[in-house]
């Protein structure tokens, strides 16, 4: 027999074999270091995301000039799962999910093949981007850049949101982005500072100037060139020719053109200053505008390592701000993970020790129960080397899993067997010498191994059909499977081998096997227990039917009230507004908001990302708002037994009188995940297919009504297509011919004037702005001013812009959903008090 | 146990069903409730409905231009030979100076040409011993009036007639005027020119230079108006938000005329209602925040 084979191998080569112990040790321990340490285990797919900007492109623009094209390139990747994409204003984001145990650096690069190959489809300057390398739990650390009320700037003024945001783009967030597995620093909040040059209508007619004359002049007077080098007396000269503009005077004096002799200079026409970009989202803080920073973590780092090493790097960066600049951690993983090691910890020692001393209590052996409970950290430390293997991190769900009883089953019975018998022996023919003894241990164990062998089998078996779990269930249980059955294995491996080995070499000397005080209790107890439950068999057998029968009717009403969730400790709060609420507006409402948010004085900290960061790894309009809500530790609240729901209901009441926000509450890595992973939130989903965004419309809200009729449906509703109201400037195609202007002539004309020209790059040290030609921001605001503006002719005369085109205001898509290739219009329904089966088949 | 609720905990955690909420047409309350200490802390502000003035303006672009019956080209009455020229290019001249002296060649006799207007000197051809022919030897030109010439172009040549009062902005300068008339550019383009005279003793324009105006186009003394900020669209009407007690109800309007700030209410409000005039884009947010969604 292998078994017993194996058993008299360990038992002749007690003293190699138990050698291994250091080795066990010394693998597991330099594992340990490797092992990735989380919160909770990472349930996002292997997906990649690409974005485009598209500054200027209205939702049906980016889909079909963006959006449509990245998709069908991306058709037939192999592994493809499937994909879906987000065209809103300015922004397509194509979302591509892969099979599962896709590798993501291979899936990265088929996109970035298909992706070059498309270049020359998509308009001219758009740069399709993959998203960060980073997963749901990837957002680690969070932090705020704010002046100090006194601090001023060089120019003596305090520091404006766009001077903050220089520093965090140009000084805190090269050196963040160095820091050993952060994959990107994502900066929103105040502005990208840019140059703008603003020309007034009144004078380019004047000095017959175009913003197009301006944008090129400007372009052509900012470089810098190299020519080569010549040799002179044997002395190498660099040949340079620098043009490059650096100040605002120097713009201001950039020759335009000349009228009869007469240099039109920029500052003729146009007023030159540091401007506020066209931004897509903002940041607040505790009720006050602010630039905020996220840190992303690359996949399948160590998020407490990440996190610590980033918090420390900030300490450093400190020293290099400008004074009076605060660079605050708002948000740090480190202590949520702290927090779960923690528990995770405290609950495995306190299982070992309970372990320990129940085995004590109960072998009433010392010797026996340690070798018994060496079985744990034993097993624990090959767990940790086969974790790492396998790729599974630490968290709670894969270590809270652990169950030291489970682990030294196995080894209880051998023990004890071994301890019996030896000493029954000892009992019988006094001290044994070793050969005896050692025969005796491989009776003792070969005896029992096979139950015990057997039920740790068992044990690793109902585990099994964990693993045939799929998708987010599967991200989230197959951890804690791989843990536990790791765990078992290692035990079983430990109790065929070392624990005999253990047992032969440490159980020597005099056995008393004297049964503990416990088992003498239980067992007088037991037998007339026993005695009595035999004599009314028929009684017992009955109560223990109703018993089960009661216990399935309480199982029936264990209902769907019991909701637990992870507790983050922290809050994230949703606002959300009606969709078109512009970002200013949305501003105002969150400060006040934050305000009351930050008048509870459990809050500790309140911040909030609005609208989409410079890096949309979440694209939100600028309608909605991610409020963090970092609460104060426990023991400053002022009342601390106070539960985290109280703290959220009457969060919610005081919120909800504030007028024009909707409220989702939720948790930050929640969160996430749910945007990540994306399904339908509510119970039945209904997705609408189809290539007329209209009739995708009336057939979804037919839907809902004929949903809405059946018994049981609730919540019903469709996916917000609608509602984002746009200004739209259309051509008078007629006229335009009549004053010899094109469409195309007129479009460049508007997007200059209201959208911004750029007409080049200014440099200052290693920081780069962008220079802009617009037409000043009184004028761009006011759309019945804007058709009284004069459009210049090719002829150098000029013409109103209603006289060439209408202007009105019309509702437009605010977003377009595709999913695998098609338009999508998602009709979702909560089922209340009916069965979900059957209301979808009713 | 431990394993149990550890289980059930995340399992929940992540497949917590998000609150949504009904919508759709016309399903939504067109009521807001908002007591007046929020009100006042979120910046909603009201306004009492009454009648108003509407003063609608129209913006327009032209040139300053000299006027025509200022400026005065002098040729000689007689031919001959011209013996003298007594001013320069930028001389002042009175009405009545002597200009030039000609010597005709009919009776040999000298003559001299007299400034017609008070003005300054423009252009001079003229010179000693020169022959007059039938040229033109001097212009004169009076600067103290000059006229805008003010683009209309066809949009708007309904809106605007002579006589309506304007705004002319020139170089900072505004100027109250009005039009004096409106006459056919004539230079085969499609505007009309609505002509301002300028009083130009104390301006110093000179003509070619550009200029801006506003001209009213209506003054309308109307019984109800709200201010243009406080009309928000609802439901695909347009409308105001009237306060009674705490709650804002949502008043469609049916609307008339408009300038920059306010617009003439002709029915759907009575007289003295109190509306919100400022951040009205918060009651209507209020009342719609229902469809308010993440579409993730």
């Amino acid at each position: 027999m292998m078994i017993d084979s194996i058993l008299r191998l360990a038992i002749e080569r007690r003293f190699f074999f138990l050698s291994f112990i250091f080795v066990i040790v010394g693998i597991g321990v330099w594992n340990y270091q490797k092992l990735p340490i989380d919160a909770v285990p990472d349930i996002t797919n292997v997906q990649v995301q690409i974005n485009t900007a598209a500054p200027g492109y209205s939702p049906l623009e980016a889909e079909q000039r963006i959006t449509y094209p990245v998709e069908t390139a991306l058709a037939g990747l192999p592994r493809l799962s499937y994909t879906r994409s987000l065209s809103r204003y300015g922004l397509s984001q194509v979302t591509v999910v892969f099979e599962e145990g896709t590798d993501i650096y291979f899936a990265r690069n088929l996109i970035n093949a298909r992706l070059a190959a498309i270049k020359s489809v998509l308009p001219l300057g758009l740069e399709p981007e993959m998203g960060p390398i980073s997963t749901g739990l990837g957002e680690i650390f969070m932090y705020t850049v704010k002046a100090e009320s006194s601090a001023r700037m060089v120019n003596g003024e305090p520091y404006t949101a766009t001077a903050l945001r220089e520093i965090q783009d140009w000084i805190i967030k090269p050196q963040l982005a160095q820091v050993k597995g952060v994959i990107e620093v994502n900066s929103i909040g105040g502005y990208n500072k840019q140059y703008h040059v603003m020309p007034s209508p009144e004078k380019l007619l004047y000095h017959r100037v175009s913003l197009e004359d301006v944008a090129t002049a400007l372009r052509e007077n900012n470089d810098n060139r190299g020519a080569g080098y010549i040799e002179a007396n044997g002395q190498q000269l660099l040949v340079r020719s620098q043009g490059q503009l650096a100040t605002i005077d120097e713009i201001l004096n950039v020759i335009i053109k000349q009228n009869d002799g007469v240099p039109v200079r920029v500052h003729d026409v146009a007023e030159v200053a540091i401007g506020k970009e066209l931004r897509t989202g903002a940041a607040t803080r505790d009720g006050v505008e602010t630039v905020l920073g996220t840190t992303m973590m690359l996949i399948g780092e160590n998020a407490r390592t990440v996190a610590k090493d980033v918090a420390l790097k900030l300490d450093d960066i400190k020293a290099s701000l400008p004074e009076g600049i605060i660079a605050e951690a708002v948000y740090d993983r480190t202590i949520l993970v702290d927090k779960a090691v923690a528990t995770v910890t405290k609950n495995l020692l306190e299982g070992a020790l309970l372990v320990v001393v129940v085995l004590f209590l109960l072998l009433g052996n010392m010797r026996a129960a340690l070798i018994t409970a060496a079985v744990i950290p034993l097993s624990m430390l090959m767990t940790i080397t086969g974790m790492v293997n396998v790729g599974v991190s630490a968290n709670l769900m894969s270590l809270g899993a652990l169950d030291f009883g489970l682990i030294v089953d196995g080894a209880v019975i051998i023990v004890e067997n071994s301890v019996r018998r030896l000493a029954e022996a000892q009992h019988q023919n006094g001290r044994q010498d070793l050969r005896e003894r050692l025969n005796t241990v491989f009776e003792a164990t070969s005896e029992v191994i096979r139950p015990s062998l057997f039920g740790v089998a068992i044990i690793t078996i109902v585990y099994i059909p964990i693993f045939s779990l799929s998708g987010v269930e599967g991200k989230m249980f197959h951890p804690m499977a791989a843990t536990v059955v790791m765990a078992l294995l290692s035990a079983m491996v430990l109790s065929l081998t070392l624990v005999p080995a253990a047992i032969a070499v440490i159980l020597n000397g005099k056995i008393s096997e004297k049964e503990s005080f416990v088992i003498s209790a239980a067992k007088s107890f037991y037998r007339p227990a026993l005695l009595l439950a035999i004599k009314f068999r028929w009684l017992v057998m009955l109560s223990a039917t109703i018993l089960i029968a009661f216990s399935i009717w309480l199982a029936t009403t264990l209902g769907s009230e019991f909701v637990p969730q992870l507790n983050e400790g922290d809050i994230l709060i949703q606002a959300l507004r009606i969709p078109g609420t512009g970002l200013e507006q949305s501003v105002e409402m969150q400060e006040i908001l934050e305000q009351r948010i930050k008048g509870f004085p459990e809050v500790d900290k309140v911040f909030a990302r609005i609208g989409t960061p410079e890096v949309a790894t979440d694209p939100m309009p600028p309608s909605i708002a991610d409020i963090f809500v970092i609460l104060k530790s426990r023991n400053l609240w002022i009342d601390p037994a106070k539960t985290k729901d109280e703290l959220l209901e009457e969060m919610e009441k005081a919120l909800k009188q504030l007028p024009g926000n909707n409220y989702e509450f939720s948790q930050p890595i929640q969160m996430r995940f749910n945007e990540l992973i994306s399904g339908v939130r509510a119970d039945l989903g209904i997705k609408v297919f189809g290539d007329n965004l209209d009739q995708l419309v009336l057939t979804a809200s037919d839907i809902v009504k004929i949903v809405n009729s059946i018994e049981g449906a609730a919540d019903t509703r469709m996916e917000q297509v609608e509602g984002l109201p746009s200004l739209s400037v259309n051509p008078k195609r007629e006229k335009l011919g009549r004053y010899g202007l094109s469409v195309v002539q007129l479009q460049d004309w508007i997007a200059a004037a209201i959208g911004g020209e750029s007409a080049g790059i200014l440099y200052e040290g290693d920081r780069r702005f962008e220079l802009i030609v617009r037409l000043p921001e009184l004028l761009r605001r006011d759309i019945e001013g804007l058709k009284s503006l004069p459009v210049p002719l090719p002829n150098g005369d000029y013409v109103p812009l209603e006289e060439v085109a209408t202007i009105s205001i019309k509702p437009s898509p605010a977003q377009i959903s595709r999913e695998n290739g098609k338009r999508r219009v998602v009709v979702t329904a909560n089922v209340r008090g009916r069965d979900l089966g059957y209301f979808v088949s009713g | 146990m431990n394993k149990y609720q550890l289980t059930l905990l995340l399992l929940m955690s992540i497949i917590l069903p998000v609150q949504t909420s009904l919508a759709g047409e016309e399903e939504y309350e067109e009521i807001s409730r908002i007591n007046d200490n929020l009100a006042a802390q979120v910046g909603i502000v009201t306004t009492i409905a009454s009648p108003g003035t509407i003063n609608q303006t129209l913006a327009v672009y032209g040139k300053v231009t000299q006027a025509p019956e200022h400026v005065n080209v002098i040729q000689a009455r007689f031919p001959g030979v011209i013996q003298s020229v007594n001013v320069s290019i930028g001389d002042r001249v009175n009405k009545g100076d002597r200009l030039i002296a000609i010597e005709s060649n009919e009776s040999l006799k000298t003559y001299s040409v007299q400034a017609p207007i008070s003005g300054v000197i423009m252009q001079r051809h003229a010179n000693p011993g020169e022959l007059t022919q039938e040229r033109q030897l001097l212009t004169i030109a009076n600067l103290d009036t000059v006229w805008a010439e003010f683009r209309i172009y066809p949009e708007k040549q309904k809106k605007v007639s002579s006589g309506y009062s304007v705004m002319v902005i020139i170089n900072e300068h505004r100027i109250q005027s009005h039009i004096a008339h409106l006459v056919i550019s004539g230079a085969n383009e499609p505007y009309m020119l609505a002509r301002v005279k300028l009083d130009n003793t104390k301006l110093k324009l000179s003509p070619g230079q550009f200029a801006e105006a506003k001209i009213y186009t209506g003054k309308f003394d109307v019984s109800l108006t709200v201010k243009k900020e406080a009309v928000q669209e609802l439901g695909g009407r347009l409308g105001v938000f009237v306060k009674e007690g705490k709650a804002y109800e949502f008043n469609p309007l049916n609307l008339g005329k408009s300038d920059d700030n306010l617009i003439e209410v002709v029915s759907g409000l009575e007289k003295g209602a109190e509306y919100v005039s400022k951040n009205s884009y918060l009651i209507k947010a209020d009342i719609l925040k229902s469809e308010a969604e993440d579409n993730d």
